[in-house]
């Protein structure tokens, strides 16, 4: 394929062929039936480049954080920064980031805010991006880190949650008034899709067990669909060993037995319900990052997705979650020794000089944890700029 | 103090007598534990002795039904039992519906309190809980959630309510499979289902003096659905000043209450969100086995219930726990206006859990039902 389209494409664009044809054709033959992803080729001399959402809150705070760390550590990674108002009503702020992110294949992102008082025509910006990209898998990892004090330890669970329809297909109407009707709308195509991924992964990091979770004894058709196509994929993987457990159970059973769990996969909204509960036994909203995954882009950004308005602007935030999910950034383009040198960090900070943020019980300010981080980077040997 | 204290030995008197007068203007004792409901129907200057409809249920439903109907003994609680069985038959028209006899009795008593049903997977039938819940008209589910002091678990700071709205939302059960591998399924919510049940979450919030009510919801996503729940609370809100009202999204309640569970106090939400984390807060003090649950109907139906299953794999053998469906029973108690009495058994219950000395297999214990049961019903007989 790739040489066909050489050739068209050779007389219409001439000489500036070069990447153009490799890129296009690298997206047009993508990743069918490739069980891994390639990272969007290197441009400008084996600078990455990624685009940056700073969104609301805490975000953009934490993403400054994020590219000062980067340039201390000489990261071969350049942002693209797209700034997205949430208060204005025309999409034309989102499709630029969604331009963007076509355009760069990976992206960082903090949490948009939505202003849920207004029309239901205004979407949710976040949910926008999700859909429009396909970004159809949510990866969740939820580890207890040793440094962090919480009731329920070792906890290793990896929730997988459908990103794009589901109870989130913003399909709503007002049939007589007064009287109002969503839709929730789930399809044997993506859940074989996302059943298939969370297969995949757990047979990549060698889980042994899959449960799905689901409530088809309520919703017989709906979850009934999800679950028969979840058992569909665990027949072609015989050494995972697949359950199902219903949702109200499993959030009772989180709360009191959490280590029964390995790797758990459900549906959109009992993903945010048990992806919130597992972040909230681990230690909160401010350790856990979450990878977006679609067939041709990545997004990365904190697992419960929070803007955090109140501790906004005051340097109280905690900037694990964000600073790991860069770390998954940095795995997916390939360039593992940085992520490790950086993930090492942070974990040394949490576990060993048990510098915390005050969500975890601690007196640090954002930059002092950023500061510790980068010294222990200076100190373990790479060449790096000045603090 | 004088007065009041002359017109409590007043009221006491009368009440001996088999006299009881409703007096509008105490507040009703209430315990944190389980709150009283207020019930629209006017108290009746009955000789005191309030009969209730008993659906012991399946599974280990008889044995536990037994034990509360012993304790009650024990407490000298005026209540009558009516037993009635709760099995689906198909009446005329072809619809499914309860015995007529249950029914009959239900409605001319209001008050129920179930055991767990069983729901058969192939019988052709709706699930039994469905059935009473349409026949009734049970709108709210509401289900306190308190530490248990005895029974260890990692959360020991619980003390909140959950309220549900129970007949539509999510659970509409109105699904259809528009094309070959596509599936609709759909959530209605309606002006009326709301803003009944804000306005019972508010009532239930201001007579257990309770200090705020919090909706949870979804409007970000689901702008239209949960943005009418949320205006209709907004609105009950207006008339409820005395009552704090905060809203909060789904996934931020969830993230909260596993780190920090003392922030929440009455919780009222749609049906999933609601079955869901009513389920998320019995995990915390212990589980379904000490969970009491009441459904609260319209014309003053209530019906209270132990939510756990049947589990068949003890039926019979005296090992059942029967404290979800006793402190149901506290719940129903309550809800009548009997305070006195339902303090008692209540206290009895908690002590014996505390003592430890005589727990049932699910609490930590070896002893049998009848053992645990003989024990609180000492404890109660002690109390006179």
């Amino acid at each position: 394929i790739m040489a066909t389209l050489t050739k068209v494409l050779k007389p219409i664009l001439g000489s500036q062929l070069g990447n153009t044809a490799k890129v296009f054709g690298a997206a047009v033959n993508s990743q069918r039936g490739k069980p891994t992803y390639t990272p969007p080729p290197a441009k400008y001399g084996g600078r990455h480049t990624v685009a940056l959402i700073p969104g609301d809150g805490i975000g953009p705070e934490l993403l400054n954080h994020v590219r000062e760390l980067f340039r201390f550590c000489c990261v071969p990674v350049d942002f693209e920064v797209v700034h997205v108002n949430s208060a204005s009503t025309s999409e034309d702020d989102i499709n630029n980031a969604i331009m963007a992110i076509r355009r760069n294949g990976v992206a960082l992102k903090g949490n948009i805010e939505t202003n849920h008082t207004m029309p239901p025509n205004h979407k949710s910006r976040n949910n926008l991006l999700r859909t429009s990209l396909d970004l159809y898998a949510n990866m969740m990892h939820c580890q207890s880190l040793p440094g962090v004090h919480t009731r329920h330890k070792n906890i290793d669970i990896i929730i997988i949650r459908e990103n794009t329809e589901g109870e989130y297909s913003s399909l709503e109407h007002e049939s007589v008034s007064g009287v109002v009707e969503s839709l929730k709308i789930i399809t044997r195509n993506n859940s074989l899709r996302i059943a298939d991924y969370a297969f995949r992964l757990a047979r990549d990091k060698g889980r042994r067990r899959v449960t799905a979770v689901h409530k088809a004894n309520i919703m017989k058709l709906g979850d009934g669909l999800f679950l028969q196509c979840c058992k569909e994929v665990a027949s072609g993987y015989p050494d995972i060993e697949f359950d199902s457990m219903i949702v109200d159970n499993t959030t009772m059973q989180l709360v009191s037995k959490p280590h029964q769990f390995d790797v758990m996969l459900m549906p959109n909204l009992y993903g945010n319900v048990v992806s919130n509960v597992c972040a909230g036994l681990v230690g909160g909203p401010g350790l856990v990052p979450g990878a977006n995954y679609g067939r041709d882009y990545a997004v990365f950004e904190t697992a419960t997705r929070n803007t955090g308005k109140s501790i906004a602007n005051r340097n109280i935030a905690n900037p694990t979650a964000m600073l790991l999910a860069s770390c998954l950034m940095l795995d997916h383009l390939k360039l593992h020794d940085y992520a490790n040198m950086i993930r090492g960090a942070i974990l040394t900070t949490m576990n060993e000089t048990r510098l915390h943020t005050v969500d975890i019980g601690g007196q640090g300010t954002t930059s002092e944890v950023v500061q510790s981080i980068m010294r222990i980077i200076q100190s373990s040997g790479p060449l790096t700029t000045e603090i | 103090m004088a007065g009041n204290a002359w017109r409590s030995t007043l009221l006491k008197l009368l009440e001996r007598c088999g006299v009881r007068i409703s007096d509008a203007s105490s507040s009703p004792e209430v315990s944190r534990v389980m709150g009283a409901i207020k019930s629209p129907q006017p108290r009746t200057f009955s000789r005191g002795i309030q009969t209730v409809t008993l659906i012991p249920g399946d599974g280990i439903g008889p044995e536990i039904s037994t034990a509360v109907m012993k304790i009650f003994e024990a407490a000298k609680a005026p209540i009558q039992w009516e037993e009635r069985n709760v099995t689906a038959i198909k009446g005329p028209g072809g619809r499914w519906m309860i015995p007529p006899e249950a029914k009959e009795s239900m409605d001319k008593n209001k008050i129920g309190l179930k055991g767990p049903l069983k729901t058969p997977i192939a019988a052709g039938h709706p699930s039994m809980n469905l059935l009473l819940r349409k026949t009734f008209d049970l709108y709210a589910n509401v289900r306190p959630c308190v530490s248990i002091e005895g029974y260890k678990t990692p959360y020991t700071d619980v003390d909140l309510v959950t309220i549900r709205e129970n007949t539509e939302g999510e659970y509409s059960g109105i699904e259809h499979l528009i094309v070959d591998g596509v599936v609709q399924s759909i959530k209605l919510i309606t002006e009326e289902a709301s803003r009944r049940i804000a306005e019972y979450a508010f009532e239930y919030a201001r007579n257990n003096q309770r200090t705020s009510v919090t909706a949870v919801h979804k409007a970000n996503i689901m702008r239209m659905s949960d943005g009418l729940f949320l205006r209709k609370c907004r609105e009950v809100a207006e008339n409820y000043k005395d009552v704090k009202f905060t809203e909060m999204y789904l996934d931020t309640v969830c993230l909260n209450m596993v780190q920090d569970p003392s922030q929440f106090d009455v919780l009222v939400m749609p049906n999933l969100y609601g079955d869901i984390l009513s389920d998320l807060c019995a995990g915390l003090i212990g589980g379904l086995g000490v969970t009491p649950s009441g459904n609260i109907g319209a014309h003053g139906v209530a019906i209270f219930e132990s939510v756990h299953g049947t589990a068949p794999d003890i039926a019979g053998k005296d090992l059942a726990n029967p404290t979800a469906l006793l402190l149901s029973a506290v719940m129903m108690l309550r809800h009548m206006g009997l305070h006195g009495h339902a303090k008692k058994i209540e206290t009895a219950c908690f002590d014996t859990i505390r003592e430890k000395k005589v727990l049932t297999k699910d609490l930590g214990g070896n002893s049998k039902c009848s053992e645990f049961t003989a024990d609180i019903c000492r404890r109660v007989q002690d109390m006179d």
